[in-house]
């Protein structure tokens, strides 16, 4: 209870900074989520939802909010730095929740996407931002929701106008910068209209000495025959606390391909709930998971299915190492009436050392008689006859184990449709296991790390 | 090059190799018959390191070096073979990055460089010629989808890839055709050179013919009781083993 006075103390004090102004449009949002903290509280490990996370001690910590919009001191070509090598398009930077440069003229943004931050589109449209903030994450049914609701002043709006169909991705490179233990509170809302099709990558990365808590609410909304894919690639550090909360609605016809890459972080809790409202809509979702240290990655995962002729697939890779906890609960709802169905759902999983551990809980939850859902999960070690195969080979053990976790994530990897960014993936996901065997060539975490550590000194 | 003495083993607790004597000279073809169970795959599993197994007595000089104080992958540095009786697939991992693998570590052991791209999968074209192995297996993951035989050629293909001191082909011939069993032992001679070795595991007389081996020896339980010329295996063809068997309760009678 104490972290959730603290944050209603501060909001109380800083009320005519979070209600009036530009943040007006917020205001009757964050009233209602007040509302709901108080009702509600923080979420307990005795929530099912929360099970796996125990958020009262990810806030315990005391963490600083930049509540009065004091810059960060990182420049866009810092924050630049983090950009995933061999993806060209359009870069979107942004310092925690502060958005630092939207395109520039080298690649500016294709004809019919209007990117900005929050801040900017509160000013312009506020009407139109109205009609789409907080309306698929509502504060009442999640508190982690409620307190970003309440707190977060910036983030970003990506708005692909109907019939657009820009080619390359937009890559966005969230950067965790600060010189104290930061909280920091964003909104994303993407908004794909009828016909359109847009590709968004976001990555998130951070590096240093401080401990960071992000909280991100993200609102996704693609309309009729409208295509999205969302790329969400972690590479965070120990101290790294990820709160990543997607909320997608589709319409009829609409197409989502979501990938989530945990590559590395402290704790990571990702929740990903997708509405299919119209027919024919096809959601396809993997992600794959690196745990390594004392990492814990959560993937909580949400598909209902609330029309008829529609498809979903899920494909969850685990590879746990150390004493890393991973957990993994996905729940497809298929609604009276929503016939014809067809879903996939597979959570596998490899736990590499006696130490590691993983919680895994697919679930199908049928009201409609006409379908073809399946689920399943399994979690299981190293092959010993592969190592020992590898070994008659000559190839040394810890080869042999980066070989096999390589191979096993590679198919989760193998679903990114973007060239370019499956072939970085890939190339991380090596270096990670690398880097875990002590010689790691150079990558980018290692490097972004050491410019940070430069740049301090 | 290879000397084995007294080699005692067990799996699980069980014994089964019971005391093994061996002695493989340079460019020397043996060939290793009897009965299932009588411990032929369980020796080929102790030379190469396989840790399911425990040696609990004797030694194995390989080259002079103590064979069973080293690791797997170092015996294989070394140039130990074996072709599995049932090769494991590997989804995900592709045969050249495997072979890649395997390869540069090799000539991390000899002190070497690693391969140069252009060179590997040139010798990787030829040796898979030599095999008569498809590129488009070569393409896949490690003995994903293939066949029996498909795996079969492609353990002599890696062999092919890693030029081994001593091959061991563990019953390399079953799953084999006739046409692709003649490949694969046309392969293998295309190897063979006087400094290399191998040790055939087999029932069939088949392959024998074609590998033409120096020395027949016929295992029964955990122990080598015969050893003799190409002609054993004719006899043993014809006849099977009730006689060798007779033979060796006759003399432990005496």
């Amino acid at each position: 209870m104490d972290s959730l006075a603290q944050y209603l103390r501060l909001f109380d004090q800083n009320r005519p900074l979070l209600l009036d102004g530009p943040q007006a449009v917020a205001a009757p949002l964050r009233l209602r989520a007040y509302e709901a903290l108080q009702t509600h509280g923080l979420p307990t490990r005795k929530e099912e939802k929360y099970r796996y996370t125990d958020v009262q001690s990810c806030l315990a910590l005391d963490y600083g909010l930049n509540l009065h919009r004091r810059p960060s001191g990182m420049e866009a070509h810092d924050v630049s730095r983090g950009r995933v090598a061999g993806v060209n398009g359009p870069l979107v930077l942004m310092a925690n929740d502060e958005v630092l440069s939207v395109a520039d003229v080298r690649c500016p943004m294709p004809a019919g996407v209007e990117v900005n931050s929050l801040g900017v589109v509160a000013a312009q449209s506020p009407r139109w931002l109205a009609d789409h903030l907080a309306q698929l994450a509502v504060v009442e049914q999640d508190s982690m929701v409620a307190l970003n609701t309440l707190l977060a002043q910036e983030g970003l709006v990506v708005r692909a106008h109907a019939g657009c169909c820009p080619g390359q991705p937009i890559q966005v490179v969230c950067q965790g910068a600060s010189q104290m233990d930061l909280m920091t509170l964003r909104r994303l809302l993407v908004v794909v209209e009828e016909d359109a099709e847009l590709s968004l990558l976001m990555v998130y990365r951070d590096a240093g000495e401080y401990r960071r808590l992000v909280s991100q609410v993200a609102e996704v909304y693609l309309e009729k025959n409208a295509r999205l894919h969302l790329w969400l690639v972690e590479q965070g550090q120990a101290a790294t606390q990820l709160f990543d909360h997607v909320v997608v609605r589709q319409a009829a016809r609409s197409r989502l391909d979501c990938g989530c890459f945990s590559l590395q972080g402290g704790t990571t809790r990702r929740t990903l709930e997708v509405c299919q409202l119209g027919q024919e809509a096809v959601t396809q979702v993997y992600g794959g998971v690196i745990g390594l240290g004392r990492e814990h990655v959560d993937n909580h995962l949400l598909i209902r299915h609330e029309a008829p002729n529609c498809q979903s697939d899920v494909l969850f890779k685990y590879v746990l190492d150390d004493e890393s906890v991973g957990a993994f609960a996905g729940k497809v709802l298929v609604q009276r009436g929503a016939q014809k169905i067809q879903s996939q759902e597979t959570n596998a999983n490899l736990c590499v050392s006696p130490t590691a551990r993983m919680f895994t809980q697919p679930m199908l939850e049928i009201y409609a008689d006409d379908v073809k859902c399946n689920h399943g999960s399994t979690v299981g070690r190293l092959d010993e006859r592969a190592l020992f195969y590898m070994a008659q080979r000559g190839i040394p053990e810890p080869e042999a184990r980066m070989l096999l976790q390589e191979a096993f994530l590679g198919e989760a990897v193998a679903r990114v449709a973007h060239e370019p960014l499956r072939e970085r993936l890939s190339y991380w996901v090596e270096e990670r296991f690398r880097y875990k065997m002590g010689h790691c060539n150079g990558c980018d975490i290692c490097d972004t790390e050491r410019l940070l550590k430069e740049k301090k000194e | 090059m290879l000397e084995v003495k007294n080699l005692c083993a067990s799996v699980e607790g069980k014994e089964i190799l019971k005391g093994v004597n061996l002695r493989i000279g340079h460019g020397e073809i043996h060939a290793l018959m009897g009965p299932n169970g009588s411990g032929k795959s369980t020796l080929s599993n102790v030379l190469v390191g396989n840790p399911l197994y425990e040696v609990t007595q004797g030694t194995v000089a390989f080259n002079g070096k103590d064979l069973l104080a080293m690791k797997a992958e170092n015996r294989s540095h070394e140039g130990l073979f074996m072709s599995f009786q049932q090769p494991v697939e590997i989804p995900g991992v592709s045969m050249v990055n495997f072979l890649r693998a395997a390869i540069d570590a090799k000539r991390k052991y000899l002190g070497l460089p690693p391969v140069n791209t252009a060179d590997f999968l040139k010798e990787m074209k030829e040796k898979r010629k030599m095999v008569g192995l498809d590129a488009a297996l070569a393409r896949r993951s490690v003995n994903e989808g293939f066949s029996g035989g498909e795996r079969k050629r492609n353990e002599i293909f890696q062999m092919a890839m890693l030029q081994p001191r001593l091959a061991i082909l563990d019953e390399t011939d079953s799953g084999l055709d006739v046409d692709a069993l003649r490949i694969v032992a046309e392969g293998f001679h295309q190897l063979r050179n006087d400094e290399m070795s191998a040790i055939v595991i087999t029932h069939y007389r088949k392959m024998l013919e074609y590998l033409r081996p120096d020395v027949v020896h016929v295992m029964m339980d955990g122990r080598i009781v015969k050893t003799g010329g190409p002609d054993l295996a004719d006899r043993i063809e014809a006849e099977g083993f009730d006689w060798v068997k007779a033979e060796v309760g006759a003399s432990a009678a005496q």
